[in-house]
């Protein structure tokens, strides 16, 4: 064009050589381009403004909660309970499940399933102090058996708890099963503030070790309790606390009452084919020891609980926790309201 | 099946890389297969002959273990540098750096680069002068000798940023001190690649320099087996060594790539028992003049250092050596700067130094009980263990902990602890905190505490209302603290002329209709029986202020890294007292 | 690069392949050395708990079983202080507080195919608190054992309380030798333990009559539920009358033993229970109440808080409170007799 002809001319004249190489279509390209990186950088900074400016400490990380597990469609007065007689772990739990609708109504394919074990001592499976490895053995084979893609097994004694989960035979139930261990290390805790907790508040909580997962069973033994009472479901959730949680033991109904809050789960298993009767929580005779020979499976973890409290021949008054936890929700102390279906092995 | 020569040098060099990777990984505490184990996580290191033959100078005697460096020195005799060729990891690093660098250039270029440079003579220079600082005493090799250098930036630099995200080789993240000057040693090795290849290997190496000298009467090596050729210069076009093995091959400089001998398209480079056809230069161009400066060098260096008194009078107070660690003459004569220990330790205690223990002491191993995530744990003997040079004596836990046949000689000493009393919580501040001696691993504990009652500012007031065991005080102006902690107490001021001091009775509530006692308080107490209104009453707080035992202080460091006043810490060790050195023993 | 592939002669494929061979025997060497585990390690393995704040060891290790034929230790001992303890023995660690808890030393053994065996050895200040935590624990239907003052064998365990110490020897199972073999591991640890004088105990003082065997208890913190009521020795009764549980409780002066009367029948009180009006012949300033269906009697003797807890009933309470009044010593009773 027009300027072209003109640039031709006077290639030495710096000046005119740039209006020449401006084309009419590179002027407006570049001027397309221009406007773009400006309205670019412009909306960049308008959607980074921060008039506030920055605050005085970094905002903590703390989480509000861990996630709730529970299935809605057992959600308040619709929990079921199965209560079964009998004294073989893999049948009582498969006859529990059943009643409930099978293992199926709570795991489906592809689910990551942990299970939180009782592994607090370093005491053989014999001795009851520990969740029993043949229930969780049993309970992993009825999760692959729905289709459960992985199987993490977890609980934070606080001393030693490679060995814990050794001698308590766990680890080698994994081994069996093809479920994998979760050792609490360090960094699968996170700092927690319950929302509504007085007691868990910026409290190092085994929360990451809930990453990805998306059913969570509780599994706990039947057992007497020195400090609380009794030592079941609820008491179990002491095992996701870090830190020096002893501290707690002043509080102990309030803690566990807080617990039951923090954490939900898909369903409970509560072992009392043998319960530990007497000084609780680590026993170590035998004589600690009565074949029981029940299995509670439940969705409500109070439910399960109270009905656990009938196999240690006492009532949820005399466990203080058990009514608080009640009274903030997180279940009913009367399983016998939610019509729990009773089974005799065999029968 | 026909293999390549160079094929089985990359295989080699590759296997070797790979197994640095995993002794790296694998050096953490524990049973597990990838943990330690059995591990021989030193054995890399020990195959270099650099350690052996620096401890020789530095000490007259060969460190057990350090022998596997024969395994390399007798192959290196008779067909020359096969360590570097075929086994440093360092030098397949820079080899596969330079490669990376070079892709896509022309033979030319290649060329130009491979030629030999006057300024490979300086890892020679370097050599001699950290074999004659080591026969005066001070073991320098550790600083550019490449297995330490990538053991270290390996455990203490790249395994670190990479493991963070994952923790897959500690539980928590890893700190290391000055770790910064180890990652710029490092990288500025890896980039020099860019500018020349195998820079470090052909200027800076002095464990190459050591081979240089020690294949000076190799039967077998490269060469051409006839002078004449079509002078393509494709053998330079990637020789490794930039030893010119298109004419005279400077032979000390080969590092056995096999580069030419593959690539010739006459054939005529070959490894044979007769000098190459264009002619040899057997020797490094040292000349007298630089190796007699630099050993003069080397040889006052030591000396030089010790002039400061480091390992006299002027010791650092705050340079705690792992337990087992020998005296700093000894130390430094042994210490090879590899980082086994750092890595090793369970607890992350132990950090390189930077001028903590003087220049000659650069990236030796100091604990840092502040950067730790935890003291030195009694049960633990891994550092002194995994030493590959004894600078640190493997100890057993007997000898840790003086038991058994160590009963008589008592536990190793690291330093002892001080309490500083113008920090400490309950000696400078009035605030009750007994967490050192709670923590005190040594029993009985080292740490004792002393009960002192010290008036609470503001707590000055007089009784206004008394019912039993509860009462009111006016005129208190307290700071916010927890009166019902059990720490604070409240006694009556001024007694009645003839008193005897009143005993400090503890305050069980605290509301504000007024402070409820623990008990009653009676004349047995001191206390004018009964209390009339107006009486002055002060509070005071029970302060169980610490102290140290210094004959049972071991000086492990729990109490200083577990202290709340977590800047300049309120009781910290320092190194007096500590087994390794008679000169800062403390007690008669 | 352009790079032609030559031939290989066969000194160069015997080098390269040699080569190769090396680095196999290397990775077989490897391979073979990590199975020879490193002192390191070893030591990291026989000390667990490192990371805690237990002592690495301890003088109380040294009265560990060491030696006893049939059995060796896995690993070191472990040494637990009253900060680590509920490390331990998580919700029970409170009832060894409360009884004046030292140290605990606990040692794994094995006894080969016998499985294995955990000592807990658990030093107290006294020997009240040793046999506080003793009584406390005690399983019904144990063997007696006269090894030492206190010691039972309850199945798969043995517990004895000497002196300041009380041990508890639990098996992972049971089988017949079993008992044997905790025997043997309990008189190597007496062996062991510092030989204590017999110590005067109040639990001599109950009065034999209808005494249920093995049923003194010393209860070391807040008796009855009642808070910071301590050092309360009990042991259960059955008499024509009626059930019962008899306890005393020595305290530093008649003052404080009057006091706890007033605040025991207190605590009664504001708990629901009611004041029954005292019967003919019962302790001087006794009181006698009714807590929810249990009659309590209490009094005071001396230095010494007495009385009967949870009793079938008013006569039963007094038959019993009368016979431990006596066993304390003759005293002024109720009703001028």
């Amino acid at each position: 064009m027009k300027s072209t002809e003109h640039g031709n001319g006077t290639a030495h004249d710096p000046d005119l050589l740039l209006k020449a190489a401006l084309t009419r279509r590179d002027f407006l390209t570049r001027a397309a381009v221009a406007s773009g990186l400006a309205l670019a950088s412009g909306g960049v900074f308008a959607a980074l403004y921060d008039g506030s400016g920055p605050s005085a400490l970094p905002p903590e990380k703390t989480l509000a909660g861990l996630p709730d597990f529970s299935l809605p469609e057992f959600a308040g007065p619709k929990a079921r309970v199965a209560i079964v007689r009998g004294p073989d772990r893999a049948q009582t739990l498969g006859r529990g499940l059943d009643a409930l609708g099978g293992i199926g109504r709570f795991i489906t394919k592809g689910d990551t399933v942990l299970i939180k074990v009782n592994a607090a001592f370093a005491s053989p499976p014999s001795l009851g102090a520990t969740s029993h490895p043949e229930l969780v053995v049993a309970l992993v084979a009825q999760c692959k058996q729905a289709g459960a893609g992985r199987v993490l097994i977890t609980d934070n004694p606080i001393h030693n708890p490679e060995s814990c989960f050794e001698l308590a035979g766990l680890a080698e139930a994994a081994r069996q099963s093809g479920a994998k261990i979760l050792l609490p290390t360090e960094n699968l805790f996170a700092s927690v503030s319950l929302a509504g907790g007085r007691l868990i508040q910026n409290w190092p909580v085994l929360a990451k070790a809930f990453d990805g997962v998306n059913k969570v069973l509780a599994v706990a033994p039947i057992k007497d309790h020195h400090r609380a009472g009794a030592s079941m479901i609820l008491k179990n959730w002491y095992g996701l606390l870090g830190g020096r949680r002893s501290v707690f033991h002043q509080d102990i109904n309030s803690i566990i009452a807080e617990l039951s809050m923090l954490i939900r789960p898909t369903l409970c298993i509560l072992d009392g084919t043998t319960a530990m009767l007497t000084n609780g929580p680590t026993g170590g005779s035998m004589a600690d020891l009565a074949a029981t020979n029940t299995m509670i499976v439940s969705t409500d973890p109070v439910a399960a609980d109270a009905a656990g409290l009938s196999v240690l021949g006492r009532a949820p008054e005399e466990v203080p926790y058990l009514l608080a936890a009640q009274a903030m929700g997180a279940g009913t102390v009367n399983y016998q309201g939610l019509d729990p279906v009773l089974v005799e092995q065999g029968g | 099946m026909a293999l390549r020569i160079v094929t089985a040098r990359r295989v080699s060099q590759g296997f070797f890389f790979l197994l640095l990777v995993w002794f790296c990984v694998v050096a953490s505490l524990g049973a597990a297969w990838y943990q330690l184990r059995g591990w021989p996580i030193n054995w890399l290191l020990t195959l270099d002959p650099l350690p052996a033959i620096g401890t020789l100078l530095s000490t007259g005697t060969l460190t057990p273990g350090l022998w596997w460096g024969l395994a390399i020195i007798l192959p290196t005799l008779f067909l020359g540098r096969v360590f570097c060729g075929f086994v440093c990891p360092l030098g397949a690093l820079n080899q596969f750096t330079g490669w990376l660098a070079r892709l896509g250039q022309g033979s030319a270029e290649r060329i130009a680069d491979n030629r030999y440079r006057p300024a490979q003579v300086i890892k020679y220079l370097l050599l001699v002068f950290f074999l004659a600082s080591a026969l005066a005493g001070s073991l320098q090799t550790g600083l550019l000798d490449p297995l330490p250098l990538i053991h270290r930036s390996v455990n203490l630099v790249l395994a670190p940023i990479f493991d963070r995200p994952f923790q897959v080789l500690a539980t928590k993240p890893r700190f290391y001190a000055h770790a910064w000057t180890l990652a710029a040693l490092f990288g500025a090795v890896v980039l020099l690649n860019l500018t020349v290849p195998r820079f470090f290997c052909r200027i800076l190496c002095p464990l190459g320099a050591l081979f240089g000298f020690m294949n000076r009467f190799t039967p077998w090596r490269i060469g051409k087996a006839k002078d004449t050729c079509g002078d393509c210069h494709l053998c330079e076009a990637h020789c490794e060594g930039g030893c010119h093995p298109s004419g005279a091959i400077r032979t000390a400089e080969c590092v056995l790539c096999f580069n030419c001998l593959d690539v010739c398209p006459a054939k005529r480079i070959v490894f044979a028992g007769q000098p190459s056809a264009a002619g040899e230069i057997p020797l490094p161009d040292t000349t007298r003049r630089g190796l007699l400066a630099a050993t003069a060098a080397g040889l006052l260096a030591a000396p030089a250092w010790a002039l400061s008194g480091f390992s006299g009078p002027n010791n650092n107070p705050q340079l705690i050596r792992p337990p087992g660690s020998l005296d700093e003459d000894r130390f430094l004569a042994r210490c090879d700067r590899c980082g086994q220990c750092m890595r090793v330790c369970p607890a992350n205690v132990i950090h390189p130094t930077l001028t903590e223990a003087g220049i000659q002491g650069l990236w030796t191993p100091m604990l840092n009980y502040r950067l730790g995530s935890s003291g030195c744990q009694p049960n633990c003997v891994a550092c002194g263990q995994v030493c590959p040079t004894s600078a640190i004596r493997p100890l057993s836990l007997e000898e840790k902990q003086g038991r058994g046949d160590f009963a008589a000689k008592g536990p190793v000493r690291l330093g002892t602890a001080f309490v500083d009393r113008t920090r400490c919580l309950p000696w400078a501040m009035d605030r009750p905190c007994i967490v050192c001696q709670e923590l005190c691993p040594v029993s009985p504990k080292a740490i004792f505490t002393r009960v002192v009652f010290a008036p609470v500012r503001g707590g000055a007031g007089k009784a206004a209302s008394v019912q039993g065991r509860t009462l009111a005080l006016t005129g208190l102006t307290l700071p916010p603290v927890n009166l019902a902690s059990g720490d604070y107490f409240l006694r009556p001021s001024a007694l009645p002329t003839g008193g005897l001091a009143a005993e400090p009775v503890q305050v069980a509530a605290f509301s504000p209709a007024g402070l409820t006692l623990a008990r009653e308080p009676s004349k047995d107490l001191g206390w004018p029986a009964p209390l009339a209104q107006g009486q002055e009453m002060q509070v005071v707080v029970r302060l169980q202020q610490p102290h140290v035992d210094p004959s049972r202080c071991i000086g492990c460091g729990l109490c200083e890294h577990e202290c709340p006043i977590s800047g300049l810490r309120g009781i910290r060790v320092t190194s007096e007292n500590e087994s390794r050195s008679r000169r800062t023993r403390m007690l008669a | 690069m352009a790079r032609r592939k030559t031939a290989v002669g066969p000194g160069q494929n015997f080098a390269a392949w040699s080569v190769l061979a090396v680095l196999a025997l290397s990775a077989l060497w490897v391979g073979l050395k990590q199975a020879d585990f490193s002192p390191a390690v070893l030591t990291a393995l026989s000390a667990p708990g490192t990371a805690r704040s237990s002592a690495a060891s301890s003088p109380l290790g040294a009265f560990l079983p060491a030696g006893v034929e049939g059995f060796s230790p896995v690993g070191g001992p472990e040494f637990f202080s009253p900060e680590t303890l509920p490390d331990k023995i998580d919700g029970k660690a409170e009832l060894y507080l409360a009884a004046n808890f030292k140290e605990l030393a606990c040692q794994r053994l094995t006894a080969g195919a016998g499985g294995f065996v955990e000592v807990f050895l658990y030093a107290m200040a006294e020997p009240t608190d040793a046999f506080s935590v003793f009584s406390a624990q005690r399983r019904p239907g144990g063997t007696r054992l006269d090894l030492t003052e206190h010691g039972y064998l309850a199945g798969n365990a043995l517990f004895l309380a000497s002196g300041p110490y009380y041990a508890e020897f639990v098996a992972d199972s049971q089988s017949p030798g079993t008992a044997e073999r905790l025997t043997s591991l309990a008189k190597n640890l007496l062996d062991r333990l510092p030989k204590t004088q017999g110590v005067r105990d109040d639990s001599s003082l109950f009065p034999a009559q209808g005494l249920a065997p093995d049923t003194v208890q010393l209860l070391a913190s807040d008796a009855f539920g009642m808070q910071g009521l301590g050092g309360v020795y009990c042991a259960a009764y059955r008499l024509a009358s009626g059930e019962g549980t008899a306890f005393l409780s020595r305290r530093a002066s008649e003052a404080e033993a009057r006091g706890l009367v007033r605040d025991y029948a207190k605590f009664i009180l504001d708990n629901g229970g009611k004041e029954l009006p005292l019967p003919a012949g019962a302790p001087l300033g006794a009181r006698l109440l009714d807590a929810l269906g249990d009659i309590e009697l209490i009094f005071a003797q001396g230095s010494y808080l007495a009385g009967v807890h949870a009793a079938s009933s008013p006569e039963a309470a007094l038959e019993l409170a009368l016979n431990v009044s006596t066993s304390l010593g003759a005293t002024p009773r109720e009703g001028g007799q």
